[in-house]
């Protein structure tokens, strides 16, 4: 009969160790450059907002497809830009737009939710 | 979709990637396992060589290296069952329960004896080597090929023949197939394996201690003044070893006390170890 030890999750724990690295890697070799989706919270960054003081939500939940190499450098850095120029005071309803997010060109924007959002802004007392 | 960043460090984004991770590794452990029941030939270290070869150019962006090694590994994958294609096969082969068509006879290895012990009162030195999971084609010599199951008088009559030559060995295998005679060790850059000590040993006993460490097999002489048996494997010795004895030995070495179970090989594989404490 084969003994019990041989079934143990612990047996040959060097060889599984091994196996996972090399199997890690070669998964990461062959997948690199597959598609995939991926959503996640992005933060909302206002520029050109001089004089104005901006109320709104904090983040957005964006989904993105992409190189899965791309994606992995993306998802560090990802966040909705937007230019507040053209704010005026009171409520303004922003559209989220692809450009916000200076997505490199491999990398496409599938879904943002809220796709608008509304920000309060004053001036500066 | 999973809600950890961290995973995300390791490129990994979805539950499928994780299954994906996991089947690779499967596969690649029970490769390994495989590979490692091939204690003649570094076939599991060549394989992690490669591997390893693989992972420094994937995360040193040798991109072309990378997968010039990856289109290449089916073509290294065959290369390395072909280079060992017997000893892997025989391997496979014993991993699953097969049924043989005819009983083993069991008593060749009292035939063998008595033989041996014939041969010592005509003053012949008789040498055995007997084959078990792993074959020795690769590494003995053997001018004059038998391959018939031993009988009753068939090894008196080879011995007895003007062909036989006592200072060679007579190899079997496990079952009772007398596979050769005259058969002598393939002597390839042995004497930088061997230690000291082990150098001031008859030639017989040197090459007998090199080869039974490196492979499953065991081999016997016997001693034509004391007429005891001396007993190798696993790189061990039993000296002066009594003919009941070493009969007894023989027999639980190659497992011959348990046959045709299910699991018999992992029996077999427990009753080596036990023999390996005699065998000293």
């Amino acid at each position: 009969m084969q003994p019990d030890t041989k079934s143990h999750p612990l047996n040959n724990l060097s060889l599984k160790i091994i196996a996972l690295v090399f199997g890690y890697t070669l998964w990461t070799t062959m997948s690199e450059h597959n598609k995939v989706q991926i959503a996640l919270q992005a933060p909302l960054s206002f520029y050109n907002q001089a004089g104005l003081e901006l109320e709104g939500p904090e983040s957005v939940l964006v989904t993105v497809s992409g190189g899965r190499d791309s994606l992995y450098q993306l998802t560090r850095d990802l966040a909705v830009h937007i230019d507040a120029y053209n704010l005026h005071e009171g409520s303004n309803t922003i559209a989220l737009l692809e450009k916000d997010l200076l997505l490199p060109e491999e990398i496409k924007l599938v879904h943002c939710n809220p796709k608008t959002i509304t920000v309060h802004a004053k001036k500066h007392a | 979709m999973l809600s950890w960043p961290t995973w995300w460090y390791f490129n990994i984004y979805d539950i499928k990637d994780i299954l994906e991770i996991t089947l690779f590794s499967s596969v690649i452990y029970y490769f390994s396992i495989w590979l490692k029941q091939d204690s003649q030939k570094q076939l599991l270290m060549s394989f992690y060589g490669y591997c390893t070869l693989l992972t420094v150019c994937q995360f040193t962006h040798l991109y072309t290296a990378g997968t010039a090694l990856l289109l290449f590994a089916p073509v290294a994958l065959i290369i390395f069952v072909m280079l060992h294609q017997e000893i892997l096969q025989k391997n496979f082969i014993t991993l699953h329960n097969i049924t043989p068509t005819d009983q083993v006879e069991q008593e060749w290895t009292e035939m063998l004896i008595r033989s041996c012990l014939i041969a010592i009162s005509s003053e012949k030195p008789i040498c055995c080597i007997i084959e078990k999971k792993q074959s020795l084609s690769d590494l003995l010599i053997a001018p004059y090929s038998i391959n018939c199951k031993l009988s009753e008088g068939l090894l008196d009559l080879l011995i007895n023949s003007n062909t036989f030559e006592p200072n060679k060995m007579i190899w079997l295998q496990d079952n009772g197939i007398l596979c050769a005679i005259n058969s002598t060790w393939k002597r390839n850059s042995i004497d930088t394996w061997l230690a000291r000590e082990v150098k001031e040993q008859e030639p017989w006993l040197q090459d007998a201690l090199f080869f039974t460490s490196k492979t499953d097999a065991l081999c016997f002489k016997i001693n034509e003044q004391t007429r005891t048996f001396t007993l190798v494997a696993q790189g061990k010795v039993l000296e002066k070893v009594s003919a009941h004895a070493a009969l007894k030995t023989i027999k639980k070495y190659l497992g011959h006390f348990e046959v045709s179970k299910k699991g018999e090989i992992h029996a077999t594989g427990h009753k080596v170890s036990s023999t390996q404490q005699s065998i000293t």
